[in-house]
């Protein structure tokens, strides 16, 4: 008797840690409460020539990434980083200015991957203006932009405009999915945008 | 065998070198330069590329360049069927999936000459981008990118290229950065600075973070859980 009641708390014991870990592994992607926008301080630096980005920094969400480049989907819309051993690299846009270069320069990334959990902008919803995105490029400049909005929308009412209209300053826009998956497309809803100026380039 | 093997290998480094050709005058080509489409500062010029001639220097024509191996390709440029240009590119492997290379891309209205870092690898399609450094003539000051992609089925031969690029006057016709410039110029919906618009959103995300991410884990946690109340009862029961 004594046997089946302690096989009995294990495993109640067990189940009960297995749920536990489960639930607190669970990844939520941070969404932006509302849209946040700051132009306090900044002071947009002069544009660079145009030159091919190489690798992304954003010490704020820790994240380092190399970044290869999208183009149009067949569909029309901004194509995104396929399947395979490059899905978890942003890619620049090349229709877009190359980042530091006068223009909207356009940077898209996975929120997350079919099977696996978080992809590579994962934490983008995190961010908040003020906070600085590094983008290393090809001419061995780097263009340090200062965040001034972050903003959710829905996917049907995407303001085109607003993230791809030109621009008298260097401007980079960061991409990425959010909000709820939608039952009837099985997609997120929502597209995550991280408005940014270019306020300072260095040498490596 | 061998020569679609030296083909795809040059299909991933065509641009990355600099020398002209001396049999860069197009037979067709028109004078004014081949069609560029113009937005904003910015211009795009596409063109395919069929390789003519190629070099893989110490490698051979079978084996993939070791690191230090030279060697080089030459591509004819076309427009809808009409020869436009070519280009001559010198290579240098820098490890077994990367080489250095330059190019000089020459039109009858001018030269964009290109230089960076290219993947290098047997791979049938391939997609990468280098950098536009400098040109003269209509190009006079050329910095942007090109990007490569393999043609399917051409074993790396053929290739489309796009360059997007500004010259030097083309920025100086551009709006400079003001203090005051944190604002859009253009109205909501009109963009000459991204020369190809994307319509709607982006489907940037798989969804797996979206449900119940280790189902797996609850699931056999539920199990046991289960399976312990249930012996537990049983025992209770039993007394």
């Amino acid at each position: 008797m004594r046997t089946r009641t302690t096989v009995g708390a294990v495993l109640a014991l067990t189940g009960g840690c297995l749920i536990g870990t489960g639930l607190s592994a669970q990844s939520v992607a941070p969404m932006p409460a509302a849209h946040v926008t700051s132009l306090r301080g900044v002071t947009p630096a002069a544009p660079l020539r145009p030159s091919p980005p190489v690798s992304i920094d954003i010490a704020a969400i820790n994240l380092h990434a190399p970044l290869g480049s999208v183009g149009l989907a067949p569909d029309g819309t901004i194509g995104v980083p396929a399947p395979g051993p490059d899905y978890d690299v942003p890619g620049w846009y090349r229709y877009s200015p190359t980042p530091g270069a006068l223009g909207p320069a356009v940077i898209i990334g996975h929120l997350d991957t079919l099977h696996t959990g978080p992809s590579v902008f994962f934490r983008l919803g995190e961010l908040t203006p003020g906070q600085r995105i590094e983008v290393r490029r090809a001419d061995g400049r780097i263009a340090v932009f200062q965040i001034t909005a972050i903003a959710a929308y829905a996917k049907r009412l995407f303001p085109t405009g607003e993230v791809f209209g030109d621009l008298g300053y260097a401007g980079l826009r960061l991409i990425t999915c959010g909000g709820p998956i939608e039952p009837a497309t099985g997609h997120y809803r929502d597209n995550t945008v991280v408005f940014a100026t270019l306020v300072a380039t260095r040498s490596r | 065998m061998t020569t679609s093997r030296s083909t795809r290998i040059w299909a991933t480094v065509t641009f990355g070198l600099g020398m002209t050709l001396a049999a860069a005058s197009p037979a067709a080509a028109d004078p004014a330069g081949p069609k560029v489409s113009t937005a904003g500062s910015t211009y795009t010029l596409t063109v395919l590329s069929h390789e003519t001639k190629s070099d893989m220097g110490s490698a051979g024509p079978t084996a993939m360049p070791k690191p230090g191996d030279k060697f080089g390709f030459a591509d004819d440029l076309s427009q809808g069927g009409v020869k436009v240009g070519s280009d001559a590119v010198q290579c240098t492997a820098v490890s077994g999936a990367k080489s250095s290379c330059a190019a000089t891309t020459t039109f009858d209205n001018g030269t964009l000459v290109l230089k960076g870092t290219t993947p290098m690898s047997m791979a049938e399609e391939m997609e990468f981008d280098v950098p536009i450094v400098s040109g003269t003539g209509a190009y006079d000051g050329a910095a942007g990118t090109m990007h490569l992609a393999t043609v399917k089925g051409t074993h790396g031969a053929d290739a489309n290229l796009t360059f997007i690029y500004t010259t030097a006057s083309s920025l100086a016709k551009a709006p400079s950065a003001t203090a005051a410039g944190t604002k859009t110029v253009a109205k909501a919906g009109s963009a000459s600075q991204v020369s190809k618009v994307p319509s709607g959103g982006a489907e940037s995300g798989g969804g797996s973070t979206a449900g119940i991410e280790h189902g797996w884990m609850l699931g056999l946690g539920a199990v046991a859980a289960a399976a312990g109340m249930g012996t537990l009862a049983f025992g209770r029961r039993g007394r």
